[in-house]
């Protein structure tokens, strides 16, 4: 599988401060890649990077197994689309006159002005000014701008800034089909965790500068550590009489964590206990909720 | 490049730059009515060359404000919407800036062409006394344009690399007060200060002489034309272009 945009060792540094770090991305076609990170990381400046609007201090880029450059910058970025932080518009233009300037230096028909448009649902204020369009409507007029063409690659930096739930739900739908529709690869980076757990296939995670995380959107999933916990009345006693019966458990502060059983032996462990008189008073199935695995992720990244 | 000057008229609908360029000939065709509004005898036999003589003048103390009016209009659509970051990724940094700057010439040169048919129109309709020398009016022409030209130019790298358009804005009115003070500075003097502001004088080659404060007689004399000077304007014109290009090539989103 062809990988589109491949970064080694990349960094940029802002005075002494080292905003990217040896940043390592690999994103392969025909991905919803979804670029994590809290405020503040970095996620921007990468992407900003790639698409040459800012120098690296250091490192490679790479786009389409092209090496990018400033000679071949603008033929490489034919192929990719990008809408980076806020939107871009003319305000005194409407919203078909600010298309019309993209698809003509772009070189693109006339017509996929008003497909786009319709995509993005906003073929009914195609001829309003968008200086009188809501935050939401710029935002999807960007989009619409950025889509113009069918790029092989979309690089979207917060799509949803801006959005009502609706178009929330909306935004995420339309970007969950652009593989499949149009053969389209997406980059898209947030903050929310939730929507790229509901849209990504791939996931890079960036704290203070560093790539803490890269890989399938199920790896991730997977370090949920799912356990078994039980409370008891005497946990110390409770954990050495399970050891003894050759049950693996860890002593936590308030309770037992076992490692993930089948039903048979949790019922086994409670009789167990109760032989020995030692009362249950809770059995629970628990696992790190994706927001636990980012935090401890990132937090583990200020840490070092 | 056609293309990206198409695209800059494009951008420029609803801006009404036409009324800057209108504004800076109308306050000029006032001057022309009140100057000779009742024309006296030496006035009339020395109209033709009068004109040419406080015209420069004139272009020097309104164009730098103007000039620096209409290259912020030109270049603040790119810092209002953020553009450039959209821009940046479809067309190559400095083809922005040639189209503009094309864009700009294209409002400027008609500037130069209807003020001389403004002078020459005035001058008929005040009954000036012999026939204008239309190579002195053609090489007036040529003159203004290409100060006010320079002047644009500059303006519009500032307008382009600055956001705060107040710092351009405020540099062009203080080009117009340098143009004026530079006009008491021999030419070869004021060439070299502050940049193409000091061209409108020195690019001038009407001078008032054996001037009689008793009988406030005067003398037009027409000197060499002034292509030194025009040379060095020529260098301060490649200067900023340079400087614009390295400018856009570093400035970072």
């Amino acid at each position: 599988m062809l990988t589109l945009i491949e970064t080694t060792d990349l960094c940029k540094q802002y005075g002494k401060t080292m905003r990217v770090n040896s940043l390592n991305l690999r994103i392969p076609e025909g991905a919803v890649y979804g670029f994590l990170g809290p405020n503040g990381a970095g996620k921007s400046t990468t992407l900003k990077m790639i698409l040459g609007l800012t120098h690296p201090t250091r490192g490679e880029i790479s786009i389409f197994g092209k090496p990018a450059a400033e000679s071949n910058r603008i033929q490489l970025l034919k192929n990719v689309g990008s809408l980076i932080e806020a939107p871009s518009y003319y305000g005194h233009l409407t919203g078909e006159e600010n298309l019309r300037i993209v698809q003509t230096l772009r070189n693109r028909p006339a017509r996929e002005v008003g497909e786009v448009l319709a995509l993005v649902r906003l073929g009914g204020a195609k001829d309003k000014k968008v200086a009188h369009y809501s935050l939401g409507m710029k935002q999807r007029l960007g989009l619409a701008a950025a889509m113009l063409g069918y790029p092989k690659l979309l690089i979207l930096d917060e799509p949803t800034n801006g959005l009502d739930p609706a178009g929330i739900q909306e935004m995420r739908e339309l970007i969950r089909s652009l593989p499949e529709r149009y053969g389209m690869t997406v980059v898209v980076s947030s903050h929310l965790l939730s929507e790229i757990d509901q849209m990504a296939t791939d996931v890079g995670i960036i704290s203070n500068g560093n790539l803490v995380f890269q890989d399938a959107l199920p790896c991730l999933h997977e370090r949920s550590e799912h356990h078994i916990a039980i409370r008891t009345g005497n946990n110390p006693l409770a954990a050495e009489f399970l050891r003894q019966n050759g049950i693996s458990c860890d002593l936590n502060e308030t309770y037992l964590s076992l490692p993930p059983l089948d039903d048979a032996l949790v019922a086994q462990c409670n009789a167990l206990l109760c032989q020995k008189n030692i009362p249950v008073l809770r059995i629970e199935e628990r696992q790190k909720s994706l927001e636990e695995i980012f935090l401890d992720l990132t937090e583990g990244a200020v840490s070092l | 490049m056609i293309t990206a000057v198409r695209m800059e008229c494009w951008k420029s609908r609803r801006r009404c730059l036409w009324l800057v360029c209108a504004a800076l000939l109308g306050v000029e065709l006032l001057w022309i009515f009140w100057s000779f509004h009742n024309p006296s005898q030496q006035e009339r036999e020395k109209g033709w060359s009068y004109l040419l003589y406080n015209m420069p003048l004139l272009n020097g103390i309104l164009f730098p404000v103007i000039g620096s009016v209409l290259a912020s209009r030109i270049a603040d659509v790119e810092h209002k919407g953020n553009t450039l970051k959209l821009l940046e990724t479809i067309q190559p940094k400095t083809q922005l800036l040639h189209a503009k700057l094309l864009l700009g010439a294209a409002y400027l040169l008609p500037i130069a062409v209807i003020q001389v048919f403004m002078l020459l129109g005035m001058g008929f309709f005040y009954h000036f006394y012999g026939q204008p020398a239309l190579t002195d009016y053609f090489e007036y022409a040529f003159f203004t344009f290409s100060s006010c030209f320079a002047v644009f130019a500059l303006q519009l790298v500032l307008s382009i690399t600055i956001k705060n358009q107040v710092i351009p804005l405020c540099i062009g009115l203080a080009g117009s007060f340098a143009a004026l003070l530079l006009m008491f500075l021999p030419s070869n003097l004021a060439r070299l200060l502050f940049g193409p502001y000091g061209f409108f004088g020195a690019l001038s080659f009407i001078y008032m002489s054996d001037w009689n404060p008793d009988t406030r007689v005067f003398t037009f004399i027409r000197t060499h034309t002034p292509w030194d000077n025009y040379a060095v304007l020529l260098a301060w014109v490649t200067a900023t272009y340079v400087l614009g290009h390295i400018l856009l090539k570093r400035k970072e989103l």
